[in-house]
Formats: structure tokens, C-alpha cells, sequence
């Protein structure tokens, strides 16, 4: 299904530019917030910026990083000149080897400091009078205008644990969270540098939210005080970076694809994103979803404007070239001209070349295309929502933008089984989908659970996840088990048939999964849950599978597993065990699922 | 008398503006239809951004040189992966022109610089139009140039596939190469009749899909260049002793291999055999790769050092066909060194007219014109070794040239190229009529058509006009029950 992307595109050069310009890096009218104006390089020069930090590199290598553009954004240093000093990245400990003969000396650092060097004095920023927390650190602080921040550090709290983060502003209030909405996990750096084994995760981070802050405006932070159980504190003064919410997110999310944990990281992962972040993840990027939907708008370009058998909605993302050829090969047959084509794009650069594609698509092929245009990613699910909106059938047909037919008649096929077939079959159905290689790809979903078990502090914990499988991934195209309808779990978002009534009855797609993942199969335990089994019939489709988007990066691998954390959360008890495995569905008793 | 019908005939460039063998062989079926009974000739020539002074502010397709019935297509944007333009006003001003022009038949003698789009737009905007397509190369089944040579190891691909394809291009997947080939068969089903200059490229087409009824062979057929006021020129008896001057026609570009000619000379001198002459006629030498622009360069940096004594080999740059006469008077042979199948080969026409035999590469249309040890040689493509054999027994062997040249087939004229055209421009059911004919007309040995040089070919011209070279597959049987 389609992924999403945020909304600056993120270019990586391998070429230096030396190019600069300021952009508006800020949601639109509801934000509180005056603009705030952030220069960025257009293109970001990854090998420059390598080249200038190896440390950056050495830690990308060991996995603390997921890329060199994700540290530019968190510690915001501009490849410099060849005349200026060498600047160690803020992400790393500094003065370790002074600090190694006495632990218990509080080592308040400056974060964010582009040009900080390892021998900056430590002690000039101790407030005096407190009592000392250990060895910590407040490595970056990024806040958005709408009152979210992400922090990071670590401290080595193993004799007193930290209890409370408080974040002191600039206009004078301060504001404090437990520490329970932050994340705990390894920091192999800090490990290293205070000579420590992997006995406790130094490393914080977490997503803290101050609504008060929407409401008083743009109130900078300033310091960052840790605060211990036993009274022990440290306050780090701080040069936030402010950016968009997006990118905020998109920050979180590729850190924490990167972080690694005492234990299974899978395992732990899920734990972690229990207490805080995981919700506020969500909450966070459904604010943004939010806010882009209230933008989005469309355009038709059509022969006659008149109600269809079906409207074809397909999501794009990063990539716009297969939306000329889905146009040709979905009208080559009888029967074609009967069905809508609706393009919602995630990818707000891709507008205008979707609507010059759809403007020819109408001319050669007489096809009526809509193109639903959103200012940002709004992710798979609003994003479909919104398409859905726009449509003027009763059948909503959800299709990847690497979809293709394999038969020229494929509207007949789909009329008939929409016909033909018995009502309950229909509400909502899917059909197979072949590799290119000829291989079956998908003939529909099922569910199965994976044991995670981690070991971590002497302690063994288990801890479910779903995974969606596809039946019958890689075997020939003429295997029977795989043929005929046949009712199943969920289908594959890539394809999927539904009464419109019935998708609008159930709440269409959820839309607080994060960009894309596990949203078909949502829907369609939604489907069931509230009496309708989802089925696959045998309609032919050819799936290229992963070539409708651009390549997954950093974030999108985050927000992958907070989308699986979440999908289990609200469906393990309820299908396990009846809907474990390659079981055929039957409409269960509703019940009431919250996360 | 019946109205004419309108052929639309759509030309990838211009001759007169980018020299090229698909474009001129349009451009002579242009000029001969414009004196035919039957139908009324409209050229729609494509321009590209080598031409600016061409493009005209807010227009897409315009008149050409004040000439009645010619024009040009103002190409923008072009996509090479997709091949599609991305412009809809050029659509939109491809839409008014067959609206405007309304042609019975619509010939595309290539899709590149306009788009497959604009065949399934033709189909759309004259549902009753005949769409014929004329495949000069592989471009469709193959993203090489349309070459069907591999990039890895230069080797002639038989068999395209979506492995085999992205083995050639690593960037891109097999699924791109699959998504490909599905996108252009489903423009090329809006053609009725595809036609190859060659008999080989037919099995190729089919192979990658085209439905086999659909395709028919129809040879490329030129004006005769040796004829003078439109008479053929009879050749003087030539007897000599050795025949030790050899030519080279073509763009100097990798694939036609100038370059194993000059590693043949070497080869040739380290053995101690200079009796013999070499000139290379064309240009294009930007367009060759690197690695082959350099050596050839550095050939001819040496061969210039050389005392003129020494000199075997003269570059003689680009001419037009108006110079053929001179330049084909001063060799013996036409050498065809191709390294790709090449789809006609329109050079070893050239060479027939002014009555010289070919050595050629033993692979695609090359082989199938030249006809080895009868009218021409061959040699193992690409191999410098044996074309040095090839060169130095040509120049030697007593009798060889005038056996050979006396064997000579007539090329194809433009008379019987056209005459394969209007049978593909009529509708099935009288083609299917005739069908029979050409099955009998295919099954004839190829001696029995060729007319020997010179006084054969006297004695052929006085039997009439020659038959056409139109064969089309009966409508009932496959393509393998050809005769041959």
C-alpha cells in the first residue's frame, strides 16, 4: 500500500551545491505560532557532511544513526569551511576522559552547540547549590510551533533514577513531565565513554506536548532540568532547533528506527511505546493529518460528468509515473469507461504532473480522473478517506499505483462478481495479485502472532505481535488452494473492492496509523467485527510490489513499528486465537476494541 | 474518378534535417504516393531540439519550408524510458490535426519523439482509420537503442525478457522492464498491421508478442541512385586484375563498427599485406562511445602521420546521396561491418545499384540480403581477424569480384516498396484475397528473382517491373509455413 512522506522532500546529494535558501517551515492558518523562518540547504550533501564528521560516520556505521541528514537535523552543523575549527556533534559525549576518575560529578553540557569542542570547561554551567546529578546529558531539543518537543540524552541514573524532566522557558514558566514519558534504551556511546557495561539503558528520549504552550505562543525553551528520585538534579541550558511539525515527527520516528535496547529491540520497542510516546506519536501525526486534510482540494478532468459502476482510487506517494500507465492498461477494455479514476496524492510536488498526466489520460483514453490534491502527507488512510469523498459510484475500488490488470476484461470480471455474486461476499473483497515473475503475491490475509522474548535486567519478558501474511506469497499461479472465493481475513490495501456504503458505515480507513501499514488490515477486522467477512475472488491483478513509492526511509521504518504496536494493541485480544493462522472468518459477536 | 484516400505518413525527424534510414525511407514513400492515383500523401515529420529555430512561440506542429503536405512535430519533453510526451497541448494539437487532416490511413514509420500515447489517440480520435506501423528496429522489445545487443558483453540478444533486460540495465528492475513492455503492447494493439523491412525481425516481433497475422514484410526500397534522368545507367565491363579497393558507408558510430575495419587494417599490415585501399565515408563520430571515438581518433591521428605510400585507409567525412556516385566509383567492395542485426541495411542497396559486392557481418538483415559466396561475403561479426582474411582474399582471389558482382540482385526500388505498402493499406478481406499470390510469390527461389549484372539486369528491365516484394503470411497459416 502506499506509504507516506513528509512534506519537504528530502533530497540527498551526492554533489556539494553550496545553494541556501529560507523556507517557511510551518502548518498553515491554525497554528499558533508566528512563522518562523529556518534556513536549510535545498539539497543536503551527505558525502560533505560525512566527510567533515567522522564520528558521524563511525556512528552510523554502529547503528546509533540511521543517517547523516537525520544528525544535521537534530544538531543542525552546516558543513563548514576548511578554515573552521573541527566541531564534534553534541550527539556524542564530550570530556569523557576528564570525567572518568570522578562519576558522580554532574557534566551539565551545552546541547545543540554546533561549534562545542572537547575541551569546553563543564563545570561554569553547574547551577550552584542543588545537589548534582550523575553523569547525564541533554543531547537535542526540537520543538515544533504547535508545543511539541523531542528530547534526548542519557544519564547514568543507576543510583538514583530519574523521576521528573522539567523544560524552563525563556518567557519565565517552566514546565515538567514524569519521566514515564520518556523512553529508556541503550546509549553505547555514554556506555563507552563512562566505562560502563550494558547494565542499565543511559539513553532518554520522548515526545512531551505543552498545550499550554499553544495558547501562550512561542515560548522557547531554554534549559532542561533532570530531575532524580532523590532529589538530585541537573539543568542543561539548551538551543532548541525549531522546525515543522512534520519534520518533528519525521525526526522522532527515524530515531527511534534507530535506538537500540537492552534486550529484544522488537520486545522492547513495544514496552516502550506503552507508557507515553507511542500515543503521543499518534496523536501527534494525526494533528498533522488533520490539519493537511482540512487543505485538500481537487480537480477533475473528465468526458462527462455522470454517476459510475465504481471509482478507482489510488494513492500516490513520491512516484507519479505508473499513473499514465495504469490510465492505459485499466481503459484498454469493454466496460472500462464505466469506472471513475481517482488519484489522491500524497506528494503535493507530484500535483502538477498528475494533473498534466490526467489531462492527456482524458484526451487518448476518454477516461473522467480526479485528482485529489493534499498539501502534505496525510498518509494512506486520510488520504483514501478524502479520495472517497470525491467519489460518484457506490463501489469504491482502493488500488495501488503498481497495480495493473492482467486481464483486458477486468471490468467485466469485476462487474459480474459485483453482480453475481452473493451480497454478503461483496461488502468488501479482494482479488489475487501476481508478481511479475508470474508467482502469486497475495490471495488474501491472515493474521499470525510473533513471540517476542527479551532478557533484559535479569528479567524475561514475552510480549505478542501481529503480523498480516499473505496466502499463498511465491507459489505458481496454478495452485487450487488459491483459487475461487473464498472468505479471509483481510486483503491486501493494494486492491480492495467495497460498497462505498459500507465503508462509510464501518469509518473508512483509520486514520492515526502513521503514513501506511496495517491500515487494510484494520479495516477489514473493522469489516468483520461489525458483520461483514471480507473475501477473495478471482479477479487477476499483476502487483509490482514496492515500486509504487519511493524507497522507505528512516522514518517510514519507524513508523512502521509504531503502526504494528498499534494495530496489535487494538486487535491481538480480539482475534487471538479464533483468527490466528489460515482460518476462514465468520462474523463474530461485536465487540468493542479501544486502544 | 473515386476521391483519393488521405495517408498520413508520421516520420521520426526529417531527412533534409537529421539524416537517418527510417526518415528517408518514409520520405520516399512520401514521394512516390504524392504520384499515385490512389491515395494522397501527408507527411508529419518530427523536430527536436537540435532545430530550435524551428519552434515557433505557443505552436506544436507547423508547415515545413513552404512545402504543400509536409509538416512538422515540435517534439517537447520526451520521455526514452516511457517513450510518451508529457505536453497536453501537444496532445491536444495532435488531436486537431487528424481532425483537420482526417486521413484514411495513418503509417507511423517510428514512435519515438511522439509517444505511443498518440497511437492509442489516433485509434480514438479515427476509430476507423487504418493504423500501420512500420518497425525499423527493435526500439519496442528492446531499450538498447533498439538494438537487441547486449551491453554487458555486446553480444546479439535473440530473446528479450524482464531478467534478461535488467541483466543490460542493473538500474533498472525486472518489474520496470515488465511494466514496460505492458505499457507499449498496449498502445501497439491500436495498430492493424505492423511491417518489417526484413524477413528475421518478424519472428523477433512475434516472439515478444505482436500477434503474427498482424505482421508483414515489406522491403525498404530506394530511388535508384546510378540512374541518371531517371534511366538506369548500364556499367561498363570492368575487367582488371585485382579488385583492392574497399568502402565503408554509414555513421561512425559503435554499432556499425568502423572499428573492426581499422583493427582489421592493423591486423593486415602486421602480416605484411598493404595491397589494398580503405575509405571510410560518414560522420556522426560524437554519437559513438568513448572508448571507440578514441580508438578510432587515434587510427586516424596515425594513419594521417603516415608518408602517403604507407596510407591505406582515407576518411572521407559525411556525404550526401547525391554523392554516392563518385564516392561508391572509387572502391570495389562495400564493406557492412554492423555489430547489431541491422533491419535493412540500406547501404547494401546503395552498394547493388552502383554494382558492388558486399562483404557484410553474417548476422540479421545483412545475412538475409547478401547471400554469401553468390553475391557478397560474409564474416563472423565483429571479428577483426576474419574480416582481415575476408579483405585480403577479396583483394586477391582471381575472378572473385566479377563472379560475385555479376550475381548481383536489383535492390528493391521504391515502386515495389510502395506497391507492399498499399496492400497493407487495404482492408482485410481484399488482402486476404490476394493472399494466395504472394504465399506462391514467397515460395520462389531467390535466383529466380535476381537479375544479373550488367546485361542480366538489362535483360530484366525489359520483362517489366518487378514483382512485389509484399509477402504477407496467409491469413490461415502461421508463419512457419513460409517456403522459406
Amino acid at each position: 500500500m502506499a506509504e507516506g512522506l513528509i512534506l519537504e522532500k528530502e533530497t540527498v546529494k551526492k554533489r556539494p551545491t553550496g545553494r541556501r535558501r529560507e523556507r517557511m517551515m510551518l502548518p498553515k492558518a491554525e497554528a499558533l505560532t508566528a512563522p518562523i523562518n529556518v534556513p536549510f540547504n535545498d539539497e543536503f550533501d551527505e558525502e560533505e557532511y560525512l566527510r567533515q564528521h567522522p564520528e558521524v560516520a563511525e556512528a552510523i556505521g554502529d547503528g546509533h544513526l540511521p543517517n547523516a541528514l537525520f544528525h544535521f537535523r537534530l544538531f543542525g552543523t552546516a558543513p563548514r569551511t576548511r578554515a573552521e575549527p573541527s566541531a564534534r556533534p553534541a550527539s556524542l559525549w564530550q570530556g569523557a576522559g576528564e570525567m572518568l576518575s570522578d562519576p558522580e560529578i554532574a557534566l551539565p553540557m551545552e546541547a545543540s552547540e554546533p561549534e562545542a569542542t572537547a575541551s569546553r570547561p563543564v563545570s561554569g554551567s553547574v547551577i550552584s547549590g542543588q545537589r548534582n546529578l550523575g553523569p547525564s546529558s541533554v543531547d537535542a531539543v526540537i520543538t515544533s510551533p504547535t508545543g511539541a518537543t523531542f528530547i534526548t540524552g542519557w544519564a547514568a541514573d543507576r543510583h538514583a533514577p530519574l523521576d521528573k524532566i522539567s523544560m524552563h522557558f525563556e518567557s519565565g514558566p517552566s514546565r515538567e513531565w514524569p519521566t514515564k514519558h520518556l523512553i529508556r534504551f541503550r546509549r553505547t556511546d555514554a556506555e563507552t565513554a563512562l566505562g560502563l557495561g550494558p547494565s542499565r539503558q543511559l539513553g532518554f528520549c520522548g515526545l512531551l506536548v505543552d498545550d499550554n504552550r499553544m495558547r501562550a505562543g512561542s515560548a522557547k525553551p531554554r534549559a532542561v532540568e533532570l530531575t532524580a528520585a532523590d532529589g538530585s538534579s541537573a539543568e542543561f541550558p539548551v538551543t532548541p532547533s525549531l522546525v515543522s511539525d512534520v519534520e518533528l515527527r519525521d525526526v522522532m520516528l527515524g530515531y527511534l528506527s534507530g535506538i537500540e535496547f537492552m534486550g529484544n529491540k522488537h520486545v522492547e520497542s513495544f514496552y516502550a511505546l506503552d507508557d507515553h510516546l507511542g500515543q503521543a506519536l499518534i496523536r501527534h501525526s494525526q494533528t498533522i493529518t488533520d490539519t493537511i486534510v482540512n487543505g485538500a482540494t481537487f480537480e477533475r478532468f473528465e468526458t462527462s460528468a455522470r454517476r459510475f459502476k465504481g471509482s478507482i482510487i489510488v494513492c500516490l506517494y513520491g512516484k507519479a509515473e505508473f499513473q499514465f500507465v495504469q490510465n492505459a492498461l485499466f481503459s484498454a477494455g469493454a466496460g472500462a469507461d464505466e469506472y471513475e479514476y481517482i488519484y489522491v496524492s500524497n506528494s503535493p510536488e507530484l500535483i502538477e504532473m498528475l494533473c498534466k498526466t490526467a489531462q492527456i489520460s482524458q484526451r487518448v483514453y476518454g477516461l473522467n480522473v480526479t485528482v485529489a490534491m493534499l498539501p502534505g502527507n496525510a498518509g494512506f488512510g486520510a488520504a483514501n478517506n478524502i479520495a472517497a469523498q470525491y467519489a460518484r459510484s457506490r463501489r469504491l475500488l482502493i488500488v495501488n499505483p503498481d497495480v495493473f490488470p492482467m486481464n483486458r476484461d477486468w471490468a467485466a470480471r469485476h462487474n459480474q462478481a459485483v453482480e453475481q455474486l452473493p451480497a454478503e461476499q461483496t461488502k468488501l473483497f479482494g482479488p489475487r495479485l501476481f508478481y511479475a515473475d508470474g508467482s502469486l503475491m497475495h490471495a488474501g490475509m491472515y493474521l499470525d502472532v510473533d513471540w517476542g522474548v527479551s532478557v533484559a535486567d535479569m528479567e524475561i519478558r514475552r510480549r505478542p505481535m501481529l503480523r498480516v501474511e499473505h496466502y499463498g506469497k511465491g507459489a505458481p499461479r496454478e495452485v487450487d488452494a488459491f483459487r475461487g472465493s473464498r472468505p479471509v481475513s483481510a486483503v491486501s490495501g493494494a486492491f480492495m473492492s467495497m460498497e462505498r456504503s459500507w465503508f462509510e458505515h464501518i469509518g473508512g480507513f483509520a486514520t492515526d496509523y502513521i503514513f501506511a501499514y496495517y491500515e487494510d488490515a484494520d479495516l477489514c477486522l473493522r469489516s468483520l467485527d461489525r458483520g461483514a467477512v471480507t473475501w477473495v475472488h478471482d479477479l487477476d491483478f499483476w502487483h509490482m510490489e514496492g515500486k509504487g513509492s519511493s524507497t522507505p526511509l528512516a522514518h517510514h521504518q519507524g513508523a512502521a513499528l509504531v503502526n504494528r504496536w498499534r494495530f496489535t494493541r487494538q486487535w491481538h485480544d480480539w482475534a487471538v486465537p479464533e483468527l490466528l493462522g489460515r482460518v476462514s472468518p465468520s462474523v463474530r459477536p461485536q465487540l468493542q476494541v479501544a486502544l | 474518378m473515386s476521391e483519393k484516400k488521405t495517408v498520413l505518413l508520421v516520420s521520426l525527424f526529417h531527412p533534409e534535417l537529421v539524416r537517418g534510414g527510417a526518415q528517408q525511407i518514409c520520405y520516399e514513400l512520401f514521394e512516390e504516393l504524392r504520384e499515385d492515383p490512389e491515395y494522397r500523401p501527408v507527411l508529419l515529420a518530427s523536430v527536436d531540439a537540435n532545430y530550435p529555430a524551428l519552434y515557433k512561440s505557443g505552436a506544436r506542429i507547423t508547415g515545413f519550408d513552404e512545402r504543400p503536405d509536409e509538416f512538422l512535430f515540435l517534439s517537447r519533453d520526451y520521455d526514452h524510458w516511457w517513450h510518451r510526451i508529457s505536453d497536453p497541448l501537444l496532445i491536444e494539437t495532435y488531436t486537431d490535426f487528424l481532425e483537420q487532416v482526417r486521413p484514411e490511413i495513418v503509417h507511423f514509420h517510428h514512435f519515438l519523439t511522439y509517444g505511443v500515447e498518440l497511437i492509442s489517440l489516433t485509434r480514438r480520435i479515427l476509430p476507423a482509420a487504418r493504423l500501420v506501423l512500420t518497425f525499423h528496429e527493435f526500439l519496442a522489445i528492446c531499450n538498447a537503442n533498439g538494438h537487441m545487443v547486449r551491453t554487458n558483453d555486446k553480444s546479439l540478444c535473440r530473446s528479450a525478457s524482464q531478467v534478461r533486460c535488467h541483466q543490460c540495465f542493473p538500474d533498472r528492475s525486472p518489474e520496470d522492464f515488465f511494466v514496460r513492455k505492458l505499457w507499449l503492447q498496449r498502445h501497439l494493439e491500436a495498430i492493424d498491421a505492423f511491417t518489417c523491412p526484413s524477413r528475421f525481425m518478424l519472428d523477433h516481433y512475434a516472439e515478444w508478442g505482436i500477434d503474427r497475422a498482424k505482421l508483414f514484410h515489406v522491403t525498404n526500397g530506394q530511388r535508384d541512385y546510378a540512374a541518371a534522368d531517371g534511366i538506369a545507367r548500364p556499367l561498363t565491363n570492368d575487367t582488371r586484375e585485382t579488385y583492392n579497393r574497399f568502402g565503408f558507408f554509414g555513421q561512425i558510430v559503435d554499432a556499425k563498427g568502423v572499428h573492426i575495419v581499422l583493427r582489421a587494417v592493423d591486423l593486415l599490415r602486421a602480416e605484411g599485406f598493404t595491397d589494398f585501399a580503405i575509405e571510410i565515408n560518414g560522420d556522426n563520430i560524437n554519437y559513438a562511445s568513448p572508448e571507440v571515438r578514441a580508438e578510432i581518433e587515434r587510427f586516424m591521428e596515425e594513419e594521417k602521420q603516415r608518408p602517403s605510400s604507407e596510407r591505406r585507409v582515407w576518411f572521407n567525412g559525411s556525404y550526401e546521396t547525391r554523392e554516392l556516385r563518385g564516392r561508391m566509383s572509387r572502391i570495389d567492395w562495400c564493406i557492412v561491418p554492423s555489430l547489431w542485426w541491422e533491419a535493412f541495411a540500406l547501404v547494401i542497396s546503395e552498394a547493388w545499384m552502383f554494382g558492388k559486392p558486399v562483404i557484410c557481418s553474417n548476422v540479421g538483415a545483412m545475412a538475409d540480403r547478401v547471400t554469401n559466396e553468390v553475391d557478397g561475403l560474409h564474416f563472423e561479426m565483429g571479428d577483426p581477424a576474419a574480416l582481415a582474411r575476408t579483405i585480403k582474399r577479396a583483394a586477391t582471389e582471381p575472378g572473385l569480384w566479377p563472379r560475385l558482382a555479376g550475381a548481383l540482385p536489383t535492390p528493391p526500388s521504391r515502386a515495389e516498396m510502395v506497391d507492399g505498402f498499399r496492400l497493407v493499406y487495404q482492408d482485410e478481406p481484399i488482402v486476404a484475397a490476394e493472399a494466395e499470390i504472394y504465399r506462391r510469390a514467397a515460395t520462389t527461389r531467390r535466383s529466380d528473382n535476381r537479375t544479373k549484372h550488367p546485361a542480366s539486369r538489362q535483360r530484366a528491365k525489359d520483362r517489366g517491373p518487378p514483382r512485389p516484394t509484399a509477402e504477407r503470411q496467409p491469413i490461415a497459416a502461421p508463419l512457419s509455413s513460409r517456403a522459406d
